[in-house]
């Protein structure tokens, strides 16, 4: 009820908000309770996302990585079916960062001095394929708080759950 | 290059120029910098005689007003202005043994008004990265390192949110904790998506009532829309960040583990 001061709990508010809404469209949005383990998981998958895009656009649209994470999902959910969803990120960011890395030599550069740790980390931050070194560490420290926060709060409503069933 | 040969007269002819180099250099060098760079070199100046010691000088004194230069602000005049004094530097540097072959002062003194004539303006400010003993003072050099200092900076700020990576040292390892940590939250999310999933569908009771548009209310609210008034009822005296903290369970770290093993 007290307006927050706190950014995180910003943050955690407008995330929960957002979040529960998001579960409450799957909930609305489910068919007869046929419960085979396809539906299951896809039923997780669609969780999963929501909590995603419920961070990325409480984060906003300043951040690279909110954005390419908005982008990516939009991008998944409208070209094909979902269950193809980790399979075709692995295969895009491969080409993308292949393609769209207008330097080659830069990271070669990169390569060498990181001896691969880097690359690893770009592939695992959202949207961090085309950075420089230094905005990818302040992206990858603002991804880690979100994703901090988002974790709390899904394991505070998990808990709710469980004291409710 | 060698030495030139010397002979005595050109030792005596030569030294009044020394003098006179003696005389002007620390003098622009105090105008150049700021700073008392010359007093050392004034003693040896004085006490070193010969074309060996001179040119050793010339060197040093060339990489000083380097140095001097290539520290100073970044301004353009200034940064050409070292490129010509390097130039010149290394012009008196091949020149020495001219100079000291000819042995006239007259050479001497035009060597030091040449110098006199090219010094920089006085810098007005200096960035603060300075250039250690054996590092090298190029503007490209100095720009690397200051980009590296950000990097590294940035670094410690993300090593100060991983949780145990303060003990690991190089750059490499603590690469490999970020990567894990930020692998092992991804995880976490997938699994309480399952989890919420699993008891989302358990629980029956599709909520009619969620108000669309309102971004406002707390989560403990929403929540309550959600899964029942009672509970928002047990929760809604903490105010909401105590709320958020209370309910961290390590019981889900254990059913976690359970489930992934």
């Amino acid at each position: 009820m007290s307006p927050s001061i706190n950014p995180t709990d910003h943050f955690k508010n407008q995330f929960a908000t957002r979040f529960v809404h998001a579960l409450n469209n799957i909930n609305a949005t489910k068919s007869s309770p046929h419960d085979d383990h396809k539906n299951m998981f896809q039923r997780s998958r669609r969780v999963k996302i929501a909590a995603y895009t419920a961070m990325a656009s409480v984060s906003g649209s300043e951040r690279a990585w909110s954005r390419a994470l908005l982008w990516k999902i939009r991008n998944r959910s409208r070209n094909r079916g979902l269950l193809l969803r980790n399979k075709k990120r692995a295969d895009h960011a491969k080409v993308s960062s292949k393609k769209r890395n207008p330097n080659p030599k830069r990271q070669d550069v990169n390569a060498l001095r990181y001896s691969g740790q880097e690359l690893k980390l770009r592939k695992i931050v959202p949207g961090a394929e085309t950075m420089d070194s230094r905005s990818l560490m302040s992206e990858t420290a603002d991804y880690i708080k979100c994703l901090v926060a988002q974790v709390e709060v899904m394991k505070s409503l998990v808990d709710l759950c469980y004291t409710k069933v | 290059m060698d030495p030139p040969i010397i002979n005595e007269t050109s030792f005596s002819t030569a030294n009044p120029s020394s003098y006179t180099l003696a005389g002007i250099w620390p003098f622009s060098s105090v105008r150049m910098g700021g700073r008392n760079v010359s007093t050392g070199y004034d003693e040896s100046m004085v006490t070193e005689f010969g074309a060996g010691g001179r040119r050793k000088r010339e060197v040093n004194f060339e990489d000083e007003c380097s140095k001097i230069v290539c520290t100073s602000s970044g301004n353009d005049l200034n940064k050409v202005n070292g490129k010509r004094m390097k130039i010149s530097g290394s012009k008196d540097e091949l020149g020495g043994s001219k100079i000291d072959q000819e042995g006239n002062s007259g050479s001497g003194s035009k060597a030091a008004v040449g110098q006199t004539h090219k010094q920089p303006e006085p810098p007005k400010d200096y960035i603060h990265v300075r250039a250690r003993r054996g590092q090298a003072t190029d503007s490209h050099s100095l720009a690397e390192r200051a980009r590296r200092e950000k990097i590294s900076e940035r670094m410690k700020i993300l090593q100060d949110l991983v949780p145990g990576c303060n003990k690991v040292i190089g750059k490499a390892l603590v690469l490999d904790e970020i990567i894990n940590y930020i692998q092992s939250l991804q995880h976490q999310v997938e699994f309480l998506s399952m989890k919420l999933e699993a008891v989302n569908t358990r629980m029956n009771s599709p909520v009619e009532g969620f108000p669309t548009k309102d971004l406002g209310p707390p989560p403990f609210d929403a929540a309550g829309l959600l899964f029942g008034s009672q509970v928002a009822r047990q929760f809604a005296h903490g105010s909401q960040p105590e709320w958020l903290h209370m309910q961290l369970d390590p019981r889900i770290y254990v059913m976690g583990a359970k489930i992934i093993c």
